[in-house]
């Protein structure tokens, strides 16, 4: 954050972001709920879940998404426009990689039957509730991926644009709020990863 | 560097840190201990995030007030809903 004067207008921009987060924040635990309690109810099919996906992967993405989320908080802390542009560039580039990981890891879930509707090989399981696992697991990290590719857009956009200093000038408020916005989405995915690659995992 | 920058590197690094102990702790074989110590370290990073990168630390009093408030409510639906299922015998 600059050293700009917390006008009555920047806190309310950033007020409302924050109250937009807070309902946010209760729509993606409502999922993270329900997972916990079909958990608490299906201990055996969860873990069986769970054992099915790649821990490799989801804590490669893990570490991508926090440095994606550094790049933007010291992306936010640059007094030089050229330096902020590059890494808020670096930013979108870390993100696109995170979703190209994901992605990749879907297409895996699909060639494996573990893709309800699509693609589901029921005779493959020792539980039948490990289909609820996989439903929850693709509604949470596809709502995630979904949040990605806003907060992707909106990061874009900025770098396009943050190149002319009067747009940038008179536009700090959407780069800052396109930052908490991109770290909310931060914060969900290191709940996600453990919810879904680690707990149960080793039970 | 300013110093900001320098906090910002460290809060990262104590964030991958934080990463690379929930893989480790769980790979430990903890039971029913993996998903309590997996949710604190987890809200420890969560914390880390919305202090440092999303500058709550700094921010007036209304917008603390306002992202608390968010946490309240999670609070009071994961309370109620495991004072459920949990206690169900």
């Amino acid at each position: 954050m600059t050293n700009a004067e917390n006008t009555n207008e920047k806190i309310s921009a950033t007020l409302g972001m924050w109250i937009f987060l807070g309902s946010e924040s209760l729509f993606f635990s409502g999922l993270f709920l329900a997972l916990t309690v079909y958990r608490h109810l299906y201990p055996a099919a969860f873990s069986e879940g769970t054992a099915h996906l790649s821990l490799a992967l989801g804590t490669t993405n893990t570490a991508i998404l926090l440095t994606s989320s550094a790049c933007m908080a010291l992306g936010l802390q640059q007094n030089s426009a050229r330096k902020k542009r590059i890494l808020f560039a670096l930013t979108f580039l870390l993100g696109l990689i995170f979703l190209g990981l994901k992605m990749f890891e879907y297409r895996q879930h699909y060639n494996e039957g573990l893709f309800p509707i699509l693609n589901w090989d029921s005779g493959k399981y020792q539980n039948p509730q490990i289909e609820l696992f996989f439903i929850l697991y693709f509604i949470m990290t596809g709502l995630h991926a979904l949040h990605m590719l806003i907060g992707l857009a909106l990061i874009l956009f900025c770098t396009l644009r943050m190149k002319k200093p009067a747009w940038a000038a008179s536009h700090e408020m959407l780069m800052e709020n396109s930052g908490l916005y991109w770290h909310f989405v931060d914060v969900i995915w290191v709940f996600i990863f453990p919810l879904l690659y680690l707990i149960g995992r080793n039970s | 560097m300013t110093p900001d920058q320098k906090k910002t590197l460290q809060i990262y690094f104590a964030l991958l840190i934080l990463l690379a102990l929930t893989v480790g702790v769980n790979s430990l074989h903890l039971g029913k201990w993996s998903a309590p110590a997996s949710l604190l370290i987890a809200s420890t990073k969560a914390a880390l995030i919305l202090a440092y990168f999303m500058q709550l630390r700094r921010s007036p009093v209304a917008i603390r007030i306002f992202a608390l408030g968010a946490l309240l409510w999670l609070f009071f639906m994961l309370l109620l809903t495991s004072s459920d299922y949990l206690t169900r015998f």
